[in-house]
């Protein structure tokens, strides 16, 4: 019941957050130079063409009026057309999304199978060779830079080996889970070292506590005191850094984006920004704000339960 | 430890289970596809067909009887097209899709050198050049079955012409009346006589389209379900990652297209295009930067082709503020300008230097007389000296597109030669909603921008420089009002010798106005795949897309 | 009566291995444990009687390892056991309870869970399981043992901790229990509890125990027999009574100068002089020397060898006529030293 009041409470509190959020965005957007009327029709327009799309645009009404207009599209759940692509946002972000999220997901998932066991070994075998093996791996991933890591792996698994398809998104479900797979692998590198150097180091220091060795004590397998013992203490603060590295990915990632040629949330998000289609970046942030919100509290609420000790 | 190898071994085996899920890459080796007969090498002679000159031989159907042909083509582009509706088009990038719906009454020809009939076999046009008359092609038919008729006509053009969200209106606004008085006799009215109209009839607004088709669709998604009379029809489109197009069953020029699928791929990045292509996913990438031309040729499947166009780089100097405002200035700095180094370093060969601003594909209209001066460093720092300057302490900046490498490399070059007569140029890019606002409001000092012009008349490039208006001289700030009105004469002037001088005067007083400079006129340049066989392309990036046939 | 040897430590070292010393936290200690009694081993911090605990059931910690010696537990060697025996050794039949029960109970899991890692009878259903545990809390005195069962280790008070880790030690009733200074955390009136509480499970157990502490109190509240142990070697062990009434080392001498003493009321408390000695670089010679109020030449450099300088009392000096002059805080009459066998 605690967990059902402090959710309530939390979520009356993001309402002022998001309000100052539209607030901020609003503006912000409309403070950078640059114009969606004049930079949609390009180096070639006529200034008579670029003034009667600003019109058309609705970008010649005053700011409160533009304003308002929009919140109120907000507040009925109409998000609003697209400067650029004259299409109800609502449309443009669904299908980006399902990538952006399917390849989040993905990306975590190798995450976690590269990094708990590899940071589990590191750290019961702290100094070892295994571990500073493992350490220099690791190193060595975040200082790739995933461009390239991309290309690397486009030009080894799809144009030599015929594995997978060099980038682009596919049709059925099969095809897209196959041209998930490449990308997912180059944007996990940077989370899974993170999240294997914090597994090895919460391992060595949970590794030397006494109620480790009091369990062990007992008589119990080692295998037992691993799992129950270590790592379910261990894995406390990584699971909790893995649900921020995934609210921070469903933002999108716009050079995996391009590298491998997925439409997602990145590009979308970018593009929108560059061609200053105010409609799309202003719904895209605000979903991005409330997003995070959202995976903080789920991450507040979930690191309870995981640690007792914890109250909301 | 063991458990933990256990894993990563499972993890390891399964990513490699997926790989194994076959290769879709190498099309069926089955599907019989036509025996490469779309032989009947279109009949209609006149100057129609544009099945011209460049048709590298269509060795398709009557040689080897033993050859295959694919039934679909790849093509990878980098961008997407924003919109599928004539009205609301922005340019060649989505006009590159369009092309393959939508139809003209004509088109220049592939060397821009004249206009050829599309719908139309042939044309007239009256004295009074207010009426043209087109004798269009019999039964003519949109990819639905249903007859173009007399409406569709009316209906488009005065689409055409009255659409407020179109940014084509310029080159329609002249339309009075169009009618269908005999039967495949098309005649058009104008309000005022105006010259380059029928270089305007190739304009992307101007085709026909199913007014009927529209009415079901609606307005809003009429973007997306385009219906035309072109040799195909859109099956799919998905943003941002494919379009998919079926050969049209109605198409009036038999024979053709010559391959029944076309699709087209879109791949944000030209590395990751570039290994596509490698890698056959895409059988042809359209406009590959000229560094990548060298990997293309060295790799035994691929081939790299070039095309003449008429994209011109130009450089433009702002003459409202300092240090471009000093005319004489700006002539020294020709004597230091050496475009031939700059088209050597930048296209890598793939261009040429040029010294007018009109294409040399529009014939007589383009002013062959103008030449720059030969570079001299030396020359051009007296110049400067006697200007008052001292050479080593003047300078300037140049804001160039962040995004487009080329824009960054041509400034780079100069930036080199400049200095050798003492000026020092800074470059700054910016991204390009920022720089057309700073050039626009006339804030910068120089810029470096782009024309490509797909037609056969300087009317359009002429107007957006001169009618002050529109681009504020393109963006130099330059008000010259006699120029102006030697324009306004030029698109009255019926009198094609007297209008072909006027147009040729203008280019001199441009050029010595000194501050639109053209650089250089680069080639396309196309990853092909050794499969593909019949490729053209037009001066202006058109693709012949329904003439091009793959081997197997 | 004699009693059976339950455990026999014979010449451990336990030696941790650092990088660029060595620290020889145990060098060389030898004892027995009977069955029924309880064994105290005393000496200040860092003296190595908790290493010598933790190395009976090899709970040490890296880079600590037992480097030579033998550990006999009925009979068996616990030094050359493999992985899988000692398992079978911890919690059925020795078991261990350490002095921070704060730390010693997984903060994450509830005591129910901590407490079935107890049973190993995998025949047993949870309720069982569960009955077991609740009546293993009765046992060590905790109220309202049903609820109590489901919380979580930061939702008891201190004293109740250290009843609940008793319990779970003894869940598999082991018959010797190792109470590494199971007190010292606690304050005086719970310590005395817990103290109780151990006398009174051994007795319905029939367990042994070896308690470890620093504190002479506890010694003389809880300990059959003593062994007072200073860098990491034995200096003397004997009955209870015996060393506090005729102590025969002059660190036992020191200790019990530093005690307060009731009768001796007004008269100051002696600390020994010194510093504790660094375990990595010991010098020749018995290690207490530096602080030995009776020091001579000899002792700096001949380590003194174990001896029976009484019956069943043994001691560690090079000058037994000195030792035997010390006097101790209580006045025992002869007849009453206990035969210890």
């Amino acid at each position: 019941m605690a967990q059902l009041n402090y959710l309530f409470k939390r979520l009356l509190q993001m309402i002022p957050v998001l309000f100052f959020v539209t607030v901020l965005i609003f503006t912000m957007i409309r403070l950078i130079p640059g114009d969606p009327a004049r930079t949609l029709l390009g180096e070639m327009a006529l200034e008579e063409d670029v003034q009667r799309l600003r019109e058309l645009m609705g970008l010649n009404k005053p700011y409160t009026t533009q304003y308002f207009i929009w919140m109120k599209g907000i507040l009925t759940g109409d998000l609003g057309r697209s400067l650029v692509y004259k299409m109800p946002v609502k449309d443009m972000i669904l299908p980006r999304l399902r990538i952006t999220v399917g390849l989040t997901f993905l990306s975590m998932i190798f995450a976690v199978i590269l990094s708990f066991p590899l940071g589990y070994m590191a750290g019961k075998n702290k100094d070892k060779f295994g571990d500073q093996f493992i350490r220099v791996t690791a190193l060595a991933a975040i200082s790739m830079p995933s461009f390239w890591v991309g290309l690397l792996l486009m030009i080894l698994f799809g144009v030599k080996l015929h594995w997978f398809p060099v980038g682009g998104w596919g049709e059925t479900p099969a095809e897209q889970f196959r041209s998930l797979v490449l990308p997912a692998l180059t944007s996990c590198l940077m989370t899974t070292a993170l999240l294997m150097r914090n597994l090895r180091n919460s391992v060595v220091d949970i590794s030397i506590l006494d109620y480790v060795d009091f369990a062990r004590s007992k008589g119990i397998t080692e295998t037992r005191v691993s799992t129950m013992h270590i790592l379910r203490n261990a894995l406390i603060t990584t699971v909790t850094l893995l649900m921020m590295r995934m609210a921070w990915m469903l933002g999108g990632s716009v050079i995996i984006e391009t590298v491998f040629s997925l439409p997602g949330m990145g590009k979308l998000m970018i593009d929108s920004i560059f061609g200053r289609d105010y409609a799309v970046v202003q719904v895209l942030v605000l979903a991005f704000s409330l997003l995070v919100i959202l995976m903080n509290l789920i991450t507040d609420i979930l690191y309870s339960f995981l640690d007792p000790r914890v109250a909301l | 430890m063991k458990k933990a190898l256990a894993l990563l071994l499972a993890a390891l085996m399964v990513v490699s289970l997926m790989a194994g899920c076959g290769s879709k890459n190498e099309p069926a080796p089955a599907a019989p596809a036509t025996p490469a007969t779309p032989s009947t090498p279109s009949t209609p002679a006149t100057p129609a067909t544009p099945a011209t000159p460049a048709a590298p031989a269509t060795p398709a159907a009557p040689a080897t009887p033993a050859v295959e042909y694919d039934d679909t083509i790849v093509i990878g582009e980098v961008t997407d097209a924003l919109y599928m509706s004539p009205w609301e088009a922005l340019g060649s990038q989505d006009t590159k899709y369009q092309n393959n719906i939508y139809e003209h009454l004509v088109t220049p020809a592939y060397d821009g050198s004249k206009m050829e009939g599309q719908l139309a076999e042939s044309w007239e046009i009256s004295e009074d050049g207010l009426t043209y008359t087109f004798k269009l092609r019999p039964n003519l038919k949109f990819s639905d079955g249903s007859d173009v008729t007399e409406e569709d006509w009316q209906w488009s053009f005065y689409r055409a012409r009255d659409y407020q969200g179109s940014n084509a209106l310029t080159r329609s606004e002249m339309i009075d009346t169009v009618s269908m008085p005999e039967k495949d006799t098309l005649v058009i009215t104008l309000k005022y006589a105006c010259p380059p109209f029928i270089s305007y009839c190739s304009s992307y607004n101007l085709v026909v389209a199913s007014k009927k088709h529209f009415e079901e669709v609606g307005e809003e998604k009429f973007i997306e379900s385009p219906m035309g009379t072109g040799p195909y029809f859109m099956t799919e489109w998905k943003r941002n990652e494919h379009m998919y197009f079926e050969a049209n069953p109605y198409y009036w020029n038999e024979g053709e297209p010559k391959t029944k699928y076309l699709k087209y791929n879109i791949v944000s990045d030209e590395n990751t295009r570039y290994l596509q292509l490698q890698g056959g996913t895409i059988d042809l990438a359209p406009m590959i930067p000229n560094t990548m031309m060298a990997q293309v040729e060295a790799d035994p499947n691929l081939h790299g082709e070039t095309f003449p166009s008429t994209q011109i780089r130009t450089m433009v100097l702002n003459t409202t503020i300092a240090p471009f405002n000093d005319p004489k200035l700006r002539e020294a700095l020709r004597y230091a300008t050496d475009k031939q180094e700059i088209a050597n370093i930048v296209a890598l060969g793939y261009a040429k230097p040029v010294a007018s601003s009109i294409p040399s594909a529009h014939g007589d209209f383009f002013n062959k007389n103008i030449k720059d001066p030969e570079v001299d460093y030396e020359k051009a720092k007296q110049m400067l000296i006697d200007a008052g300057y001292t050479p080593g302490q003047i300078g300037g900046v140049i804001n160039v597109s962040a995004t487009q490498a080329i824009y960054t490399d041509i400034a780079t070059v100069l930036k080199s030669q400049w200095a050798k007569a003492g000026f020092e140029l800074t470059i700054e890019p910016l991204e390009s909603a920022t720089l057309s606002e700073k050039t626009h409001s006339l804030s910068h000092q120089a810029c470096i921008y782009q024309w490509t012009d797909g037609g056969t008349d300087p009317a359009s490039l002429l107007g957006f420089i001169c009618d002050y208006t529109e681009s504020s001289h393109w963006y130099t700030g330059l008000d010259d009002k006699d120029l102006e009105a030697m324009y306004w004469d030029s698109q009255k002037e019926i009198n094609y010798e007297k209008r072909v001088e006027l147009i040729n005067k203008m280019q001199e007083i441009i050029y010595a106005e000194h501050c639109i400079i053209p650089i250089f006129q680069a080639d396309y340049t196309y990853g092909v795949s050794d499969k593909i066989q019949g490729l053209n392309v037009s001066n202006g990036n058109r693709v012949n897309t329904y003439q091009l046939l793959k081997t197997k | 009566m004699e009693k059976e040897k339950l455990l026999e430590v014979k010449d451990l070292k336990t030696y941790f291995l650092l990088r660029d010393e060595t620290v020889k936290a145990v060098d060389g200690v030898s004892f027995d444990v009977y069955e029924g009694e309880t064994f105290g081993l005393v000496g200040e911090s860092g003296c190595g009687k908790s290493q010598t605990c933790r190395s009976i059931l090899k709970l040490l910690k890296r880079p600590g390892e037992i480097v030579g010696g033998e550990i006999l537990y009925k009979g068996q060697d616990i030094v050359k056991m493999n992985k899988d025996e000692i398992r079978n050794i911890r919690g059925k039949e020795i078991s261990i309870i350490f002095q921070e029960p704060m730390t010693s109970l997984n903060p994450v899991l509830k005591i129910k869970t901590q407490m079935f890692e107890a049973f190993h009878d995998t025949k047993m259903s949870k309720q069982e399981k569960l009955d077991k545990a609740i009546e293993l809390l009765k046992l060590v005195g905790i109220p309202s043992p049903e609820s109590r069962i489901e919380e979580y280790t930061h939702q008891f008070s201190g004293g109740m901790r250290q009843r609940a880790m008793i319990a779970c030690a003894l869940g598999a009733r082991p018959k010797l229990l190792l109470a590494d200074e199971p007190t010292t955390a606690l304050d005086v009136t719970i310590q005395d509890q817990i103290l109780k509480l151990i006398n009174s499970l051994k007795d319905e157990l029939k367990m042994s125990v070896i308690l470890v502490t620093h504190d002479l109190g506890v010694v003389a509240q809880m300990c059959d027999r003593v062994a007072v142990m200073y860098a990491g070697i034995i200096v003397e062990m004997t009955d209870t009574v015996t060393l506090f009434s005729k102590p025969r080392h002059p660190y036992t001498y020191a200790l019990m100068g530093s005690l307060p003493d009731q009768s001796k009321r007004g008269s100051r408390l002696e600390p020994i002089t010194g510093a504790p000695p660094n375990l990595s670089k010991l010098p020749p010679g018995c290690p207490f020397a530096p602080r030995c109020k009776y020091v001579e030449d000899i002792c700096r450099q001949e380590r003194p060898e174990i001896f029976e300088i009484e019956p069943g009392h043994l001691t560690r000096c090079h000058f037994p006529e000195k030792v035997r002059s010390f006097t101790g805080i209580i006045d025992v009459p002869e007849q009453e030293v206990g035969n210890n066998g």
